[in-house]
């Protein structure tokens, strides 16, 4: 090895060799130059320092990482009070506001309460097609206990109801 | 420049050269990732370190840090082993660090409140064993003059400065995270050194 090198690499070959992008030709100039070789590894020396420095303050000063938790959404507790006053408003307000007032209210006696054979059969229909969708591969209740008989059928085979 | 694919997280990893030589790492990598202790042991703090230096702000560092090492745990099912876990934590944390600056949050608390790094402090931290104390001095005056070179970095050149004499990755592995063209890393990288040279003096 020898520094009797005259020319020397340029700031931007030496950058070049830095970031490992050096060419051969500089790369065989830093072989025969003392002078550039100790430029470059007084940087890189310089750089090992600061790693060293950094992450051993790094290290020094450990911050707890929390354990990943679900994420939930929570609405702030003011909005909540406020939209929970509102709907109590409605719910108790408007039906006082609409009925100034109010018929007497016909409540359905028990005996009133029949549904019609069409009623029946909408009712099944609607239940074998939530099931469908629910269980798609299990068979359907209404199936399974033979619901889509005539509602007819079903009617005549229920016992009388007493106020009839 | 070699191969990459991006991951469902937007992480672009270098390819391993074969298959082969991959799977024993992959496996490695991929209990370190189940567990979230292990993955907090072995890369809180070179994530902390990066984003601290990178950001200039310890405190915003420790939540991107945070954040990182939670992503990364949540979406390790992303994780291919086409690059090392400790390349794709840094993308991650690159990602993270550009939402925080691009959000109006993130300015707004950068003009009232940053926390900076102490230098001082810092530098103390030069492992005493292998210089002495008349060196250790001008140790720790280079170290503090290389980080108020790299505070005088535009935010761009500071990162790909640390991903590439801190994080010590490729050029290539670079311009892969960065998704910038290697000559546009190459220009930023001597651009960063003209800096700290300049800074630093004699040296480089």
């Amino acid at each position: 090895m020898t520094s009797q090198v005259s020319v020397h690499l340029s700031e931007e070959q030496l950058d070049d060799i830095s970031i490992g992008m050096g060419s051969r030709e500089s790369q065989a100039h830093l072989k025969a130059c003392e002078q550039c070789r100790s430029k470059l590894q007084q940087f890189r020396s310089d750089v090992k320092l600061f790693n060293e420095a950094s992450i051993a303050w790094t290290e020094a000063t450990p911050r707890r990482i929390a354990k990943p938790k679900r994420k939930s959404f929570r609405l702030p507790t003011p909005i909540l009070a406020l939209c929970a006053t509102a709907m109590l408003l409605v719910t108790i307000g408007l039906p006082r506001l609409i009925n100034v007032h109010p018929s007497p209210r016909i409540i359905p006696s028990v005996s009133d309460n029949h549904d019609s054979a069409d009623q029946i059969a909408q009712d099944n229909q609607l239940m074998k097609d939530v099931e469908g969708a629910i269980n798609p591969d299990e068979a359907s209740v209404v199936e399974q206990y033979n619901l889509m008989e005539s509602p007819k059928s079903r009617l005549k085979a229920q016992p009388k109801r007493g106020l009839e | 420049m070699a191969a990459s694919t991006v991951d469902a997280l937007g992480m672009a990893c270098a390819r391993p050269s074969t298959l082969e030589s991959a799977i024993p790492q992959r496996r490695a990598e991929i209990s370190e990732l189940d567990d979230i202790d292990e993955l907090v042991r072995l890369h809180q703090a070179r994530i902390r370190r990066f984003v601290t230096y990178s950001t200039g702000d310890p405190d915003l560092a420790e939540s991107i840090t945070q954040d990182t090492l939670l992503r990364a745990f949540n979406g390790r099912d992303n994780f291919r082993g086409e690059c090392s876990v400790s390349t794709w934590l840094t993308g991650i944390a690159i990602n993270i660090t550009r939402d925080h600056q691009r959000s109006a949050r993130f300015k707004f608390w950068k003009q009232v409140k940053t926390t900076a790094v102490d230098v001082n402090e810092m530098a103390s931290f030069i492992p005493s064993d292998s210089i002495s104390p008349e060196r250790r001095i001008l140790a720790e005056e280079r170290v503090k003059n290389l980080y108020k070179a790299l505070e005088t970095l535009s935010n761009n050149q500071r990162t790909i400065f640390l991903m590439k004499f801190t994080e010590e990755l490729s050029v290539e592995e670079i311009s892969e995270i960065l998704g910038m063209a290697v000559n546009t890393v190459r220009t930023h990288l001597h651009r960063a050194l003209k800096a700290v040279r300049s800074k630093l003096g004699a040296g480089i």
